[in-house]
């Protein structure tokens, strides 16, 4: 780790999830939620607008546009990620790469998603040309389903029932109660869990994300042009990530080995361990995806997640996990929101949901992109 | 989630390299094709191998054994016009010769589990179209 350029996010800004849901707008577009959420990050870090000189687009239809609508048509890096969940580690980690390597000094990540106002579906997109459509005719065409296929297994392996996968659904719900930002507010209980319809069975409707409508942006910049800044850095950790990509949305075991690749490689950069972190912010496209997640990066051995989460996600939590309602409850930012949340607890900012004490977090995503990073005020990485 | 499926059931496209395949079918037959190189055998069909980058393959009939490597119920509809109505079956099978492709299984939910042996037959789903349908054996 010697001479390197601690990266730390110096602004975030996310928009008002629950306002938006209100009020569904086939107008409303991307580049106006990320600029929303841009103009927040920008003055929670207190920096110019032209100090920004490289910008990275996740969701939106042109970074060019993007870039004019933002009136930064000058800058020393810009490039888009694709309209994926995955992306989010990736885009922290571009930027601190990026930063690290002086291609640029201070970046702005903005994401926008008019998933509801467009009426979007994660279901069915694929060509008949593409390897995918073998799937499809045999009507097997969702992430939820390939989801929900890995769960079957986890549940055929090591005897999980859908009890682990309803507690990370109320948790998530109870956690939104006290966002006031969050799309569902509406506590949760088994029994609600239960009698939801299956989508993709095993799965229910409150196994899946929302899709909704927001924005979020995030500010970040070298530690040592962090330190003059009005508000507290929030130090990133090395971002590491690895892979297990197939054509469909399929890991022989359910992204484990790929999981555990990520967080021995976080074990070593950092020295952190799972039982050091206060606030775990684990991607949740669907409720599986925590149970896989706790077991990959080291929470719980393998087969364990469900006596994990009855252990410590239950009525009273002994663990924070998305507390700000997850993807299942705040609203489904692919990530974006989760990282934004993470930088809260750690500056102490997150409102009622604020964890006391809360000094290390960590950000999961178990996809076929598998990434993490710990965020801290602490500037321990250097 | 949209609430009605605006697209057209799908089959994957018949060209060049994926000819074999239907042909196959129709004469009740999984087949994979197999790489003139290397010998890797591959199924979806795909212009190249992915082990060697070869475009040279001939096609082998599998054995149209495999196992259960898991399953979903579907209860939402995708498509309009879906050969299979919701709430459907779908499995990934594990086949003997290697690749895990994706079918239905005529059987119960609860006579499945995760590694029991199948048998496919092939079954004429829309003209033309054969696709392998598992039975426990
Ligand atoms: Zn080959």
């Amino acid at each position: 780790m010697m001479n390197r350029k601690n990266v730390a996010i110096v602004g975030v800004g996310t928009t008002h999830f629950a306002d938006l849901y209100a009020k569904r707008d086939p107008a409303r577009d991307e580049y106006g939620l990320a600029a929303d959420a841009f103009a927040l990050a920008l003055a929670d870090s207190g920096l110019e607008k032209s100090k920004i000189d490289g910008l990275i687009c996740i969701r939106i239809p042109s970074y060019s546009a993007m870039a004019s609508y933002l009136g930064m048509p000058h800058l020393r890096f810009v490039n888009s990620l694709e309209a994926a969940g995955r992306m989010a580690a990736l885009a922290i980690q571009y930027a601190q790469l990026l930063i690290e390597a002086g291609a640029a000094e201070t970046i702005a990540i903005v994401y926008g998603n008019v998933g509801r106002s467009a009426s979007a579906s994660y279901g069915g997109a694929f060509n008949t040309k593409s390897i995918n459509a073998y799937d499809a005719m045999n009507g097997l065409t969702s992430p939820g389903a390939f989801l929900a296929a890995h769960f079957q297994r986890h549940a055929a392996l090591y005897g999980t029932t859908t009890d682990a996968l309803g507690r990370v659904a109320i948790n998530n719900r109870r956690n939104a109660t006290l966002n006031p930002a969050a799309v569902f507010r509406e506590p949760i209980t088994l029994d609600d869990y239960m009698s939801a319809p299956f989508i993709a069975e095993p799965l229910r409707r409150l196994d899946y994300c929302l899709i909704n409508d927001g924005g979020v942006a995030f500010v970040l910049t070298s530690a040592e042009r962090a330190q003059d800044l009005k508000s507290d850095p929030v130090f990133i950790s090395p971002v590491v990530t690895t892979t297990d990509l197939s054509f469909r949305y399929v890991s022989e075991d359910g992204f484990y080995s790929a999981a555990q690749r990520v967080a021995q490689q976080l074990h070593c950069a950092t020295g952190i361990k799972a039982g050091d972190v206060d606030i775990l912010q684990v991607y949740d496209n669907f409720t599986p995806v925590v149970l896989l997640s706790l077991e990959g990066f080291g929470y719980c051995p393998l087969g364990e997640a469900g006596a994990w989460v009855a252990e410590n996600l239950g009525d009273l939590p002994k663990v924070s996990l998305n507390s700000s309602g997850g993807h299942t409850s705040e609203g489904y930012m692919q990530g974006f929101a989760l990282i934004a949340e993470g930088a809260r607890q750690i500056r102490g900012t997150a409102g009622d949901r604020q964890k006391a004490g809360a000094q290390l977090a960590q950000y999961m995503c178990l996809s076929p992109i598998v990434g993490s990073f710990y965020l801290s005020l602490e500037n321990r990485w250097s | 989630m949209a609430d009605e499926p605006k697209i057209e059931y799908p089959f994957p496209a018949i060209q060049d390299y994926t000819e074999g395949y239907w042909q196959g079918a129709i004469g009740g037959k999984i087949r994979a094709q197999q790489c003139k190189a290397c010998g890797y055998v591959r199924l979806p069909p795909t212009a190249h191998c992915s082990q060697c980058l070869s475009t040279r393959s001939k096609w082998v009939d599998l054995s149209g054994h495999g196992s259960i490597w898991s399953w979903v119920i579907m209860h939402r509809p995708y498509f309009k016009h879906h050969w299979q109505v919701p709430p459907y079956l779908v499995a990934l099978v594990r086949l003997d010769e290697g690749p895990l492709i994706s079918a239905a299984i005529d059987a119960d939910q609860e006579r499945l589990a995760v590694g029991k042996k199948l048998r496919a037959r092939l079954e004429e789903v829309a003209p033309g179209r054969f696709l392998p349908v598992f039975e426990l054996t």
